[in-house]
């Protein structure tokens, strides 16, 4: 595998996933770099990542997990890193999927490769609510590009230089989705998707349970309208 | 209420809506906000057009007049707003400080290592 990779964690109150977590990345991908991004987390996270000696940007407010992907990515954008890697911090993720993703990028399959639940026989198992969710978005998503996204909403990605420069610029503030592969798709990247394995979360809560799990699909709906509306605003840098 | 006043109320509101989701396309509005407004937009729509509704809400309050229940509830709404507004500027005025401190905090350890 290349170096001049990073991967991005992003990490609000992990403290009893983030060890095992950063573990797993250092034995399966020792040649990638890592940075957490510690959003304001109250339960230790941050001293904990900082014993593991991995770097850490610590947020002084909480931004959301928009806010802090985003950070990682303006981090990795003023490094010069040519690949960045988004991985959860709650351990759902197995690093040992990186080098497919990987894989995929260098065959050129796309400039964005999301690592997915639902392509090349993964079984995932999903509640009703949210599996029609990611179906209604793959649908509009496929309605509104052509293409067929099957994971919309898969925060497991790794992404080349280009696509790193757009989205260290353009990302949404709170829960990034399907609008960010729509705004890719138009704008001219490619997306492709391998399998994954995605795991149960080791410890604590989803970001989507309690009232966001109902805020979050008319969030997306207004956030893919808006991207609609600004697609002429958007430049492909290369 | 009068059909003029129905289509002026109609009218009005999708204005409103047109300006909203301009601020959007922008960026000076963000998806929340965007929520808000057309929730707002598409209660007053609802209660403008479907005059038996409004008629029974009208009757169910003791109000005399359909448009001052109209009215009312549009206060309601805008009251309602300012309300989550407060809490938000509240929050981001409370960010703004604590970033604050921590600029200085870092301008001063800086200092200190040069």
């Amino acid at each position: 595998m290349k170096q001049n990779m990073l991967i991005v964690i992003p990490a609000f109150n992990e403290s009893r996933n983030i060890g095992p977590v950063l573990d797993g990345l250092r034995a399966a991908v020792p040649a990638a770099d890592i940075v957490v991004v510690d959003d304001a987390s109250t339960d230790g996270t941050r001293a904990i990542v900082r014993r593991l000696g991995v770097p850490v940007l610590a947020l002084p407010v909480n931004l959301g997990y928009g806010g802090a992907v985003q950070t990682g990515l303006r981090y990795a954008v003023a490094r010069g890193y040519e690949r960045t890697v988004l991985f959860d911090g709650d351990g759902q993720h197995d690093p040992q999927d990186i080098p497919a993703l990987v894989g995929a990028l260098e065959a050129g399959q796309g400039d964005l490769i999301i690592g997915s639940r639902f392509v090349g026989g993964a079984k995932y198992r999903m509640p009703f609510a949210r599996r029609t969710g990611v179906r209604l978005f793959s649908l509009i998503t496929r309605l509104l590009t052509g293409r067929r996204v099957r994971d919309i909403t898969s925060g497991f990605q790794l992404m080349n230089r280009p696509t790193l420069e757009l989205l260290s610029r353009e990302y949404p503030a709170d829960f990034p989705d399907a609008e960010v592969i729509i705004m890719l798709l138009r704008a001219g990247f490619r997306v492709a998707e391998v399998p994954v394995n995605i795991r149960p979360r080791l410890h604590g809560a989803s970001m989507y349970s309690n009232w966001r799990a109902v805020y979050y699909p008319f969030k997306v709906i207004v956030a893919i309208l808006a991207v609609m509306l600004r697609t002429a605003l958007v430049r492909r840098t290369n | 209420m009068s059909l003029q006043g129905q289509i002026l109320i109609v009218v009005f509101s999708l204005v409103i809506l047109f300006f909203v989701f301009r601020l959007l396309r922008d960026k000076k509005i963000n998806e929340a906000g965007t929520l808000w407004w057309t929730l707002i937009v598409a209660l007053i729509v609802f209660l403008t057009v479907d005059q038996p509704f409004l008629f029974k809400l009208t009757h169910m309050m003791g109000a005399y007049i359909p448009i001052s229940v109209l009215i009312l509830f549009s206060l309601a709404f805008i009251m309602v707003m300012l309300i989550y507004f407060s809490v938000k500027v509240s929050v981001l005025s409370n960010q703004v400080k604590e970033l604050s401190q921590a600029l200085a905090l870092l301008n001063s350890e800086d200092k200190e290592t040069d």
